[in-house]
């Protein structure tokens, strides 16, 4: 049987000796290569062919970030797991736009990693425990969000309104640059504040603002 | 005044008359030197002797006449003159005008008229030789101090004036003497170049004792001299009447350049501070999550593959778990990872979308425009200025909806923060607070070439607001 080989890339010889001792254990991975920085993972990629990166995100020269963007360009059938200190949206989110095939937080129980490694390799994507929490969360708030943002519909004039609310203007300053009767802008203000379900103009804007209608 | 010790000379032609005199006033105590007849040797006596008076006779011997002889003896001497003589004309009394005698005595004169004329003389004399020798002392003075002081009659033209006043207005005496003071003392905000008019006049009228601060004086050749220190004093001779003005002033331009050069190296220094504490912190955190974290997630590792998943271990990898998670977190707090890895618009978003759950304020972030790529130190710099403005808005004013938005207008980024915060509770900390977390934020504005501004606006309480230039790598 022929080993799968795994390039290795961390700029920490504890890190790479762990996650080598615990490949070892399974017969069929074979680490051919280890690099200690993006650079040289890039490098390494090139000359030694692997079937599978396993990258660390933040790392001197190249980020595994950047380092993963180099090597798909070489490679776009690369697979790739980005190794992260971070169960943050926006790494995650930004590596899955990149094209890695799986996100594993270091902290998380070694399995995952195991778990990713077989996963990646059969040609899936994989993305340990923590990481599916983050992203399913981040779907909800964002559905609820967008939910949200179809029950307030402005009107244009309501729209310049606010914008105007927002540069700190009153009522009567808003009128005379719009050409309207203060009555007529504090009624679009009474009618904004009900339709974001605001008690005051700074709650109001904060809640477009929250919902990127302005 | 000691009478014994006058000395007089007479210059009379006739024997007589000479020999007539020179006994009267030797018997009131006077001194008196052999007379001279003529003009010529006079000068020759003078040229060795120096009475304290001469009484002149006008017609006398030798080629020059009695008021010729005074003109040179004034001139030379200063030594005050008395006429006698038997002239009385118009002509005659007109030229002996011009050399100021001290007294005129007709011929044939009275004993008691000589006395009172000589004694007089004498007097004037001495007070005015007083008074002169005073208002040198005065003049030398005023001409050698640093002020420039300029006096201006009731009609605002120049009256007198300093060698400090010429040498700043750079303007010679027939240039300044009588002129309107609005012709030659040209004087203009040195902020906004306002032109002021005639400062004088106004600050006369409203009894103000200075000229308005921060102005330059605009010399003949057009260059700007900073003026500041001045006073306005009324010119008065001791009744109530007001004659004029009295303007000093002092060029200030080595004192304001002295204090822009301090202003400089202090803005520097909180640079360096603030620099050095950014590298600091970031040395830490890099320590910390580059070093602590990794070689916790190596033991983590190691331990899993040496004793997998017990009963008996599971204590200690929570223990170990707890411990990275809070590496991170000190990391995290000193500086975000994320700015090194994204742009300051991601970075703010984050800092919102994690504080908000944990307060009552709802904190909302608002990217107006793409990605704004800028240099590393800008970057941190914008996210402490917002870090502290959510901060003082959250802990200290008790915003319950605060608005942080980030735009770019041509070259300048925006960063504003906006709150609803208790209005007075805020001004309150801002003021107290004035050492830390405000100065703080303007320091990091200024230091970026940018300045920060705070005000309320009307609707929407308060607004943090930093400007600073854009600049990319």
């Amino acid at each position: 049987m022929t080993k799968q080989k795994i390039l290795i890339a961390d700029d920490h010889a504890m890190i790479r000796e762990g996650i080598k001792i615990l490949l070892k254990k399974k017969k069929e991975y074979e680490v051919i290569g280890e690099a200690v920085n993006g650079l040289d993972a890039v490098e390494k990629f090139k000359n030694l062919n692997p079937d599978l990166v396993i990258l660390d995100i933040s790392m001197p020269e190249l980020s595994g970030m950047e380092a993963a963007k180099e090597i798909l360009n070489i490679d776009p059938a690369a697979l790739i797991i980005i190794l992260s200190m971070y169960d943050d949206e926006d790494y995650i989110r930004l590596c899955l736009e990149i094209g890695v095939k799986s996100y594993v937080v270091k902290s998380e129980s070694s399995e995952e990693l195991v778990d990713a490694v077989k996963n990646v390799l059969a040609g899936e994507s994989y993305y340990s425990s923590r990481v599916q929490q983050v992203i399913v969360k981040n779907y909800t708030s964002s559905a609820k969000k967008n939910k949200k943002e179809q029950l307030v519909k402005l009107t244009s004039r309501e729209l310049e309104v606010v914008k105007l609310i927002s540069e700190g203007l009153t009522s009567h300053e808003i009128a005379k640059k719009l050409f309207i009767s203060s009555r007529t802008v504090e009624t679009h203000r009474s009618n904004l504040l009900s339709k974001a379900d605001a008690k005051n103009s700074m709650e109001l804007l904060r809640k477009l603002s929250d919902l990127n209608i302005f | 005044m000691d009478i014994l010790k006058s000395k007089i000379l007479i210059v009379e032609d006739s024997f007589i008359v000479a020999l007539h005199l020179k006994t009267t006033l030797e018997s009131e105590g006077y001194q008196v030197l052999d007379s001279c007849p003529s003009g010529e040797e006079a000068l020759e006596v003078l040229s060795k002797e120096k009475p304290s008076l001469v009484l002149m006779d006008i017609m006398i011997k030798g080629d020059m006449d009695g008021i010729e002889t005074a003109a040179i003896i004034k001139e030379k001497y200063g030594i005050p003159i008395i006429y006698i003589s038997a002239l009385s004309d118009k002509a005659t009394i007109k030229r002996a005008k011009l050399t100021q005698p001290y007294g005129f005595l007709i011929k044939p004169f009275e004993d008691r008229a000589v006395f009172t004329t000589v004694e007089m003389a004498i007097h004037k004399h001495e007070m005015e030789l007083k008074l002169r020798q005073s208002e040198q002392r005065f003049t030398a003075a005023v001409h050698s101090i640093n002020d420039a002081i300029i006096v201006v009659d009731t009609n605002c033209c120049i009256t007198f004036y300093n060698a400090s006043a010429s040498a700043i207005m750079q303007r010679n005496e027939e240039e300044i003497i009588g002129k309107p003071i609005g012709d030659v003392l040209h004087l203009k905000d040195a902020t906004t170049n306002e032109v002021l008019e005639n400062p004088i006049q106004c600050s006369a009228e409203l009894h103000v004792s200075s000229l308005p601060a921060n102005l330059s004086l605009i010399s003949k050749d057009g260059s700007e001299i900073y003026i500041g220190e001045s006073s306005l004093s009324l010119l008065s001779t001791g009744n109530s009447d007001v004659n004029g003005l009295v303007i000093s002033f002092r060029d200030i331009t080595e004192k304001r350049q002295q204090e822009e050069l301090l202003k400089n190296a202090d803005r520097e220094k909180t640079a360096a501070l603030i620099q050095g504490q950014e590298n600091e912190r970031s040395r830490i955190a890099r320590d910390l999550h580059d070093g602590l974290g990794q070689m916790l997630n190596a033991i983590k590792m190691n331990a899993s593959v040496i004793a997998p998943a017990k009963k008996s271990m599971s204590g200690l990898y929570t223990l170990i778990d707890e411990a990275i998670q809070e590496c991170v977190r000190i990391s995290e707090n000193l500086l975000p990872s994320k700015l090194n890895d994204f742009d300051l618009g991601t970075c703010l978003k984050s800092l919102c979308e994690q504080l908000d759950p944990n307060f009552k304020s709802s904190i909302s972030f608002k990217n107006g425009g793409t990605v704004i790529a800028m240099n590393h130190k800008l970057k941190i710099n914008l996210y402490r200025i917002a870090q502290e403005a959510i901060n003082n808005a959250i802990k200290h004013a008790d915003a319950k909806n605060i608005v942080v938005s980030l735009k770019k207008e041509k070259d300048v980024i925006l960063l504003s923060i906006h709150d609803d915060g208790d209005k007075k509770a805020a001004l309150n900390h801002h003021n107290m607070d004035e050492g830390h977390g405000l100065t703080n934020m303007s320091d990091r504005a200024k230091m970026m070439g940018g300045r920060l501004s705070i005000g309320k606006t009307e609707a929407l309480g308060w607004l943090i607001e930093a400007k600073v230039p854009f600049l990319d790598n």
